[in-house]
């Protein structure tokens, strides 16, 4: 039996309103608002965060597998699972695969995974995550979003137990980005809908109904991904789901998140499943995959962070912001020396603090450290030192500033020493953050962000982000 | 420990004229520099055995004695982040103490202005680049709030003290012919300056950028009397390094600089001075940022704790009050050639000790402190050089 152990995800703080795009192009203002990743956030950091939230009280001592699911990875060679695996301080000897090049990545992701678990037993970690560009003044400039989720899948502890899947493969094209493209390109889409959507949709659920002898009502929720709620709702009504049935997208407040669409909404549906629930997932590009779960006694004993992201926000993005961290326009560069890359070498040195902010604590006197050395600050040791995780640390700012000068494709920086405690300190960004917000003695917590891309090498680090007490 | 106290002593000195100086370049500096320290001293380049040079951006020694063209002598550049000069200062001091010369020189040099960018450059150190990146601004204006809560400072008050220390130091800066800028600033326009680092540091907070070059001539005290009556003798000189504390523990509560009051403490021990407010005359320190110099107040002993932005308002260290600091101008008005401004602030004790300061002349000072401080207020270098023109 496989299913899935836990989950988690992830929308980014800031939200552009179609409005604000409809304004600077001088057009009737229209409703809704799209989440946009912050100029440091891409598709890998955005899947880390929802992994994290997936991994939360969780041991991931038999993790066999992890994979990296989305149309947008911030690289074309260089995997990003891997990149997971060490942020989460997981064990090493394990499969790690990136899934690509399509919106159904993520549900195959899914599948292999349940495969491998079948057969090996323990668990494995999947991420969908998308973080797609569209066209200035264009239709998917507004209609996408940014978000990931993440499932921990397993054999034991089971939350919802995958009963069945059903795929389908056709050669379709109404979606595509070209290995040049920046921007995602679409046919009509009222061929899309009619031609491809419709009737592929269709196909699959025959086959699944056929092979598990299921129907329509035997599911209590239905997550159906569409590139639009108008044409996923008229194929739903075709099909014979009630529009009850259908699980939101959120596509209004958050966009069309790509990958992340149907695991967001799969999240959403877990977060208030009941024991017995049956959940059907649809998702659809190049063809269909269909899975279907039903949710076991384990019901309401996990949670994912997606509300709490939907409800802390920041819907007072510029347009002229947006285009900047999308790198969209071209910006007067500041008057400082151009950003160093970083040297790949002491990156790799410095491992297990830059993938998993481990720190260090002497053994004679107890002083905790950040970043890890090998004399004592406080008794002044040599090698006395053991690893000292700062990740898990409740974290204050002690002081701060708020930069205007530094190198920013968001100036200015909020810089601010934090102290974790326990012992132990680090310089670091402030983000998510209004500016008047900022306090001495506010509670923080570390966020996985891209500090600057410099020779095409993205160099992840942890910013801090505001945290609730009951974190 | 032993100590240098009164074993050395200056015997000419020569300062470039600080400013964004497009029309001059490293050997113009240089030059203008060490033609006037030769003259003042009456000795001749032949006469220099050795050259401490200090600079921050230079890369060598060789980048003076092609300028210099000293006999093949040795030349030493010393890089000690913004304490460059007065390291170099005391490396040459000594090379006098232990004998080996007779005459040497210290030399500090930067030319910041021609790289097109502001403020100062960085160095790659071909790191993994996770650090935060930002510039002295921000690391300075870290201390604002965690003083102003500490000592429970309105923010309207703390403004106040900051927009008097940049007021103080540009009224002493008009009155020196050798400043970066020579104008008196009124308080209403420094108040209303903008932000670069809120919620309480603005541009009017941050010392100005400049080139220049300064430089010394030293000897041993028994020979000094050789080339002039009048030497001024080096009673200290001390640098400190950071410990890590304020680094790495939350110990430190940015509200001081723990290398200063550690450089600050052995030089006074040293230089026998057991009460600064009394017994100093003049103090040249670090006014990177005005935050800098009223934490500095109270880290080098002059204010007591918590008081240093009080004694800022009340102008106890104006030109007039009990005891001037940053009689030249400091860095606010002078600029900041990094490897320079040690010695610089050295030279402003030489003009005060001969009566050579012009408008802003002291009566009768006899002794004076230079305090250079190079990196972050949490993690730097710190110096204080005490010199007196008397004996014992």
């Amino acid at each position: 039996m496989v299913g899935i152990v836990s989950y988690g995800a992830y929308v980014p703080y800031y939200r552009l309103k179609k409005d604000t795009v409809a304004q600077a192009f001088g057009k009737r203002a229209d409703k809704g608002t799209r989440a946009v990743a912050y100029c440091d956030e891409d598709s890998f950091t955005m899947a880390a965060a929802a992994a994290m939230d997936a991994a939360v009280g969780q041991d991931l001592s038999d993790l066999k597998a992890v994979y990296f699911a989305s149309a947008s990875s911030p690289y074309r060679e260089k995997q990003c699972a891997a990149e997971i695996v060490a942020v989460l301080g997981a064990r090493e000897d394990l499969r790690t695969c990136d899934v690509g090049n399509s919106l159904r990545a993520g549900s195959a992701a899914m599948l292999s995974a349940c495969d491998l678990l079948e057969r090996s037993g323990g668990s494995a970690l999947v991420t969908f995550s998308d973080c797609r560009l569209g066209a200035a003044d264009g239709i998917f400039e507004t209609d996408l979003g940014d978000g990931a989720a993440a499932f921990r899948l397993g054999t034991e502890n089971i939350f919802a137990r995958l009963d069945g899947s059903h795929s389908l493969s056709r050669n379709a094209i109404d979606q595509w980005r070209a290995d040049d493209d920046l921007f995602l390109r679409n046919w009509d889409v009222r061929y899309a809908g009619s031609e491809l959507y419709s009737p592929l949709v269709k196909a699959a659920l025959k086959g699944f109904f056929a092979e598990s002898g299921s129907q329509p009502s035997d599911f209590s929720k239905v997550v159906l991904y569409g590139h639009d709620d108008k044409t996923r709702f008229s194929v739903a009504a075709k099909l014979g789901f009630a529009p009850a049935q259908i699980v939101e997208s959120m596509y209004p407040e958050i966009g069309n998140t790509g990958n992340a669409a149907a695991g967001l909404m799969l999240a959403s549906a877990l977060d208030s499943a009941r024991a017995g629930d049956r959940i059907l997932v649809i998702t659809y590009g190049e063809g269909c995959d269909v899975l279907a779960f039903t949710v076991t006694d384990r019901a309401g004993s996990c949670r994912s962070r997606l509300q709490k992201c939907l409800a802390r926000k920041n819907e007072d993005l510029s347009y002229g912001k947006y285009l900047k961290w999308k790198e969209m326009v071209i910006c007067e560069p500041q008057k400082r020396p151009a950003q160093e890359r970083s040297s790949l070498p002491d990156y790799y040195r410095n491992y297990q603090k830059n993938h998993h902010l481990q720190g260090c604590r002497c053994k004679v006197c107890g002083m905790a450290v950040f970043p890890p050395q090998r004399v004592c600050v406080h008794c002044h040791s040599i090698d006395t030192m053991e690893p000292y995780n700062f990740l898990d640390k409740k974290a204050h700012i002690r002081t701060f500033t708020i930069d205007g000068l530094s190198l920013s494709l968001d100036s200015p920086n909020f810089l601010v020493v934090v102290e974790f405690e326990g012992g132990g300190k680090m310089m670091s960004y402030l983000v998510d953050c209004k500016k008047e917000d900022i306090r001495v003695s506010m509670l923080v917590r570390p966020s996985l962000r891209k500090m600057f891309k410099a020779n095409g090498v993205s160099t992840y680090f942890w910013k801090v982000v505001p945290a609730d007490e009951e974190e | 420990m032993g100590s240098i106290k009164d074993k050395v002593s200056i015997i000419g000195m020569g300062c470039s004229k600080f400013g964004e100086r497009f029309d001059a370049s490293r050997e113009d500096l240089v030059l203008e520099a060490v033609m006037e320290a030769l003259e003042d001293s009456g000795l001749k380049m032949k006469d220099i055995e050795a050259f401490w040079f200090g600079s921050f951006y230079e890369q060598h020694g060789t980048s003076l004695s092609s300028i210099l063209k000293p006999d093949f002598k040795p030349v030493t550049r010393v890089e000690n982040n913004c304490c460059s000069g007065a390291d170099a200062l005391r490396n040459a001091a000594f090379g006098i103490a232990s004998g080996e010369y007779d005459v040497v020189m210290a030399i500090g040099l930067d030319k910041l202005k021609d790289n097109g960018f502001s403020g100062n450059p960085l160095f790659n150190l071909y790191r993994d680049n996770t650090e935060p990146s930002f510039g002295g601004p921000a690391s300075f204006s870290l201390l604002v709030p965690a003083y102003a809560e500490k000592y429970n400072v309105s923010y309207e008050d703390m403004r106040e003290a900051m927009v008097h220390v940049s007021y103080k130091n540009h009224y002493n800066g008009a009155l020196n012919p050798k400043a970066l800028y020579r104008k008196e600033i009124p308080l209403d326009k420094i108040r209303k300056s903008p932000m670069v680092c809120e919620p309480y540091l603005t541009i009017m907070d941050c010392s100005g950028v400049s080139d220049g070059a300064a430089c010394a001539i030293l000897t041993s005290t028994e020979k000094a009397k050789k080339f002039r009556n009048d030497p001024m003798y080096i009673k200290s000189a001390e640098i400190v390094a950071s410990s890590g504390v304020g680094m790495y523990e939350t110990s430190y509560d940015y509200t001081t600089i723990l290398e200063t009051e550690a450089a600050a403490r052995v030089a006074y021990q040293k230089a026998g001075i057991t009460n600064p407010s009394e017994q100093l005359d003049l103090v040249e320190l670090h006014d990177c940022f005005s935050i800098t110099e009223i934490v500095l107040y109270e880290a080098l002993g002059l204010s007591t704790r918590g008081q240093g932005w009080r004694d800022a308002l009340e102008g106890k260290f104006s030109l007039e009050g009990s005891l001037p600091v940053n009689v030249d101008g400091g860095l606010k008005a002078m600029g900041h050639p990094v490897g320079a401004s040690g010695i610089r602030m050295v030279y402003e004790s030489w003009l005060q000790f001969h009566g050579k300061a012009g408008k802003r002349q002291l009566e009768n000072p006899r002794t004076g402190l230079a305090h250079c401080l190079g990196g972050k207020p949490w993690n730097n270098v710190s110096s204080v050089t005490i010199v007196g023109c008397d004996l014992g």
